[in-house]
């Protein structure tokens, strides 16, 4: 069943210059119980796209297009009524978690008032007791040294770990169709970082929740999803099955990327790079984003921009895998 | 004495190497009444030696002591007990000779660059105080940026924050080789980096290290990063080596109950399949009795409660602290 879809999203930055282009001709599906790693690098507009999602771009970012859930056009859709669909219906973990509480209240009061968000909306009633039990709990799932103190605490009094943690509690507390999830474990050490990839998973399959996990990590994306999606100056380069993206890439960016990843040792001889550095949405180039980085391209890379094309089970933007 | 830094095969050995540090404010008054002080175990009697031009990588969970073992080892962090010795000299006999031949590169090059000062006099900096005249250290910033890989004319006049991360790295790489040290601390010199720029940034430290034979000590939890870079590989968990050798044997067949759970919680392209720990580290003021890796280690028996294990060499060259061996 389709979710969510996005069609044709468009999205700009007004600043004092002119406008930032940081999102281009985006189409994404995801249907129920998807879980899509979105991988790319700093600037590639891929905290932009789960904003966008969400609703929570700055106000100097233009939005055109389509987002479509359950039927309705949330970017249509008035400003106070995306309140009731954030949280239960679409729930993102912020890449600066910091700022996804309030300071001046106890870590158990927010996580208590979301909790009784989701109630209220499955129109179910609970107990306060039976409410704070459940907080608590969720609490130790995602691994939270002494829970009951933590529970009486004020976000500042937590480490940028712990913080985390928290709200990825609370993102799992909501329950939500659709959780988008930005670095939520850049903060964490690997061995917790571990766990709480393996507990989102885990939930996610309990509650057949959608998982869009935005990550600059291609190792931690393979680890975490079905299916996996490129991004690079604001395009989507290639989108298939996680597998077969990472075992067969067929972008040459994609392939690029996996063969620098070091595999042996420095001894066996150099590591493969991919020459330059990600494009500025300042200045892009002409025709393919990737061309300036590009080993096999060619005149027509520099003059038009090629589309995301099927090829073989995935879509990738080459014209080398395009006749 | 410069020269007997100079002379033997070890570069750097540590002996019962220790750090405590205080957990809570130990005043005069705490003092008076007879308060016992608490401290974190950071660092607790480690032994490591690093060989002359090779690479050693420290690996181990936040909270292991990784990082303050770096900081001692670049003298920034004065031990509690133990020595360090570089060459045949303990650090207290040739202080200012080692400091003028070690540096760290930190991990987040967006810190740990002033953003607003020139990229010239922030690789100038260490030369500044020893007697060098201006057109020399001018020279050699121009050496220093150029041997990074990056375009003299180019980066000279800009500030930190006109440059990429990538770029950033390799200007806090130049600011650490300007002295010409022999020993660079690396801490987790690639993980703030864009995965296209990893690449780059690990060979050029493989490059320059071979050009100039600096020896490096590189901290890190990225194992495909350890199985590029290392020579030799210490695993350290709550303050103590708990197991080390050559970066083959601990990559294939670690022995350490902990090195083997490490390795399969962290998520690499050649490991789908990650297997969680279970347990969080422990705490380092109260250390766990016995083996701290008890509470955590599914083969832990009574001996392990009991009893601290020792790192015992269980074959050529590769060192264990567990009793199962």
């Amino acid at each position: 069943m389709q979710q969510l879809e996005i069609r044709d999203l468009v999205v700009h930055y007004k600043v004092p210059i002119g406008t930032i282009k940081t999102l281009f001709d985006l189409q994404l599906d995801i249907e129920k119980g998807d879980s899509i790693g979105i991988v790319g690098e700093s600037g590639s507009g891929k905290s932009t796209l789960g904003l966008s999602i969400v609703g929570l771009l700055p106000p100097n970012a233009r939005v055109k297009g389509h987002i479509v859930f359950e039927g309705k056009d949330l970017l249509k859709m008035q400003p106070g009524k995306m309140n009731g669909i954030r949280g239960t219906g679409i729930f993102m973990i912020m890449q600066d978690p910091f700022n996804s509480l309030n300071p001046v209240k106890k870590i158990k009061d927010q996580l208590i008032e979301a909790l009784q968000v989701r109630y209220s909306r499955n129109g179910e009633k609970a107990q306060k007791g039976k409410l704070y039990d459940e907080v608590l709990k969720r609490l130790r799932d995602v691994k939270l040294p002494d829970p009951e103190a933590i529970m009486d605490r004020y976000p500042h009094q937590l480490s940028g770990g712990q913080i985390q943690r928290v709200v990825i509690a609370m993102g799992l507390l909501l329950e939500p169709d659709i959780l988008i999830a930005d670095e939520p474990t850049s903060a964490l050490d690997v061995s917790v970082q571990a766990q709480i990839i393996a507990l989102i998973k885990e939930l996610q399959d309990r509650y057949r929740m959608s998982l869009l996990f935005i990550t600059h990590d291609l190792s931690i994306a393979y680890a975490v999803s079905e299916k996996l999606l490129i991004l690079y100056g604001g395009r989507i380069l290639e989108f298939g099955k996680t597998e077969d993206v990472i075992n067969n890439p067929a972008h040459p960016y994609t392939e690029g990327l996996l063969k620098s990843f070091p595999r042996g040792n420095y001894k066996d001889g150099k590591l493969y790079t991919l020459s330059g550095m990600p494009p500025l949405f300042t200045s892009m180039p002409d025709g393919c984003v990737f061309n300036p980085r590009c080993p096999y391209a060619f005149d027509r890379c520099y003059k038009e921009e090629p589309e995301l094309y099927n090829y073989m089970d995935k879509k990738v933007r080459c014209f080398l895998k395009h006749d | 004495m410069t020269e007997q830094f100079d002379d033997s095969d070890i570069l750097i050995r540590t002996s019962k190497l220790t750090k405590l540090f205080l957990a809570s404010k130990f005043g005069i008054l705490d003092r008076l009444t007879g308060v016992k002080p608490l401290y974190v175990r950071a660092v607790d009697g480690v032994n490591i030696n690093i060989k002359r031009r090779s690479t050693v990588v420290l690996v181990g969970e936040s909270g292991s002591g990784k990082t303050t073992m770096g900081r001692l080892l670049v003298t920034i962090e004065k031990p509690t007990s133990g020595e360090i010795f570089y060459g045949d000299l303990p650090l207290s006999k040739n202080f200012k000779a080692v400091r003028e031949q070690v540096q760290i590169v930190y991990q987040n090059p967006f810190e740990s660059l002033d953003p607003r000062m020139d990229i010239s006099a922030i690789v100038e900096e260490p030369l500044l105080g020893k007697k060098i005249s201006k057109e020399e250290r001018k020279e050699r910033v121009k050496q220093s940026l150029e041997s990074v890989g990056l375009d003299y004319s180019y980066v000279y006049f800009r500030k930190a924050k006109d440059l990429s991360g990538g770029q950033r790295q390799r200007v806090a790489l130049a600011r650490a080789i300007i002295s010409n040290p022999k020993f660079i601390v690396l801490d987790e010199p690639t993980s703030a980096l864009d995965a296209s720029i990893q690449s780059q940034v690990l060979n050029l430290l493989v490059d320059i290290k071979e050009k100039f034979g600096y020896t490096y000590l590189v901290i890190t939890h990225n194992m495909m990063v350890t199985k590029y870079i290392a020579d030799e590989v210490y695993v350290m968990y709550a303050g103590k080596i708990i197991e080390t050798g050559s970066v083959d044997i601990i990559m294939k067949s670690p022995k350490h109950p902990y090195t083997q759970l490490l390795l399969k919680s962290i998520p690499s392209l050649e490991n789908r399949k990650l297997e969680p720990m279970v347990g969080e580290p422990p705490s380092l003021i109260n250390p766990p009795s016995g083996c701290r890796f008890n509470p955590r280690c599914p083969y832990a028996f009574d001996r392990c409660r009991m009893e601290e294990p020792e790192l015992k060499e269980v074959e050529s060259g590769h060192w264990v602290a567990c009793h199962l061996y």
